[in-house]
């Protein structure tokens, strides 16, 4: 294989990465390196299996991993799930507490300052009237 | 649902994950060497690359870790290992799994007799 037909077929691997990237676009930049690295090597080894290096066989690996759009959509799939396990799970519960109890401290402390404001308004109004100074 | 198609990537959906970390239970494995395990079950062939951004979903997890190994012809690769965090999710799916199926089953209908 002569070294222009080599670069031909680096080429269509280039071609076939850069639109995975593109289609990618929204994809947080560093993931989506990790992504093109990763489909990088993924057909650098299909490649190292093939008995011999043509157009036909490089566009079948590019066939087999897909449409780019495909793979974007992949990736942007959201995360999975941080807490699968029940052990785990217990994990969260402490946050809730925390979160419930800061809740009940600031409905507590309302309640106090209406209590105050309800006592004081009551004292203020059982007080006797003020002497009327008659010029 | 967007006919036959649509139902099996629904299926797959939330499944594959733990088909990879199953694979990865006995042994880590290089990318192309997972493809191939997952091609040879025709219900869960979807296209090769999506297998990518999955394995990135897992390594974010924590469930999947990744290493360099040497290759005998090339340039090391990178390979695919299950953590602690991953076989703890791995047996978790399992039990949630039997439970499913066997819902579904009685249902359906398809209960094995």
């Amino acid at each position: 294989m002569t070294q222009q037909q080599m670069d031909r077929l680096d080429r269509l691997v280039e071609d076939y990465l850069g639109a995975v990237s593109y289609a990618c676009a929204d994809l947080d930049p560093q993931r989506r390196d990790e992504l093109i690295d990763e489909l990088r090597e993924h057909i650098a080894a299909a490649r190292e299996a093939l008995h011999e290096q043509t157009e036909a066989a490089i566009r079948t690996i590019l066939d087999r991993l897909g449409e780019p759009a495909a793979i974007a959509e992949e990736a942007g799939i959201g995360e999975l799930p941080r807490r699968p396990v029940p052990a785990a799970a217990d994990t969260s519960s402490p946050a809730r507490r925390s979160s419930s109890a800061t809740l009940g401290m600031v409905l507590g402390f309302m309640l106090l300052v209406i209590i105050i404001l309800v006592v004081a308004s009551l004292l203020v109004m059982s007080e006797p009237p003020p002497p009327v100074v008659r010029p | 649902m967007e006919g036959w198609t649509g139902l099996a990537t629904a299926l797959r959906r939330g499944t594959l994950e733990f088909c990879v970390l199953a694979l990865l239970e006995t042994e880590s494995r290089y990318g192309v060497e997972l493809v191939t395990q997952l091609a040879a079950q025709n219900a869960l062939t979807t296209s090769e690359g999506t297998l990518y951004p999955l394995l990135s979903r897992l390594r974010r997890a924590g469930w999947v870790a990744t290493t360099w190994q040497e290759s005998p012809s090339g340039p090391p690769r990178r390979y695919y290992e299950l953590t602690s965090q991953g076989k703890e999710a791995l047996a978790h799916f399992r039990s949630e799994w039997v439970a499913f199926r066997t819902a579904v089953d009685r249902i359906i209908g398809t209960e094995l007799t």
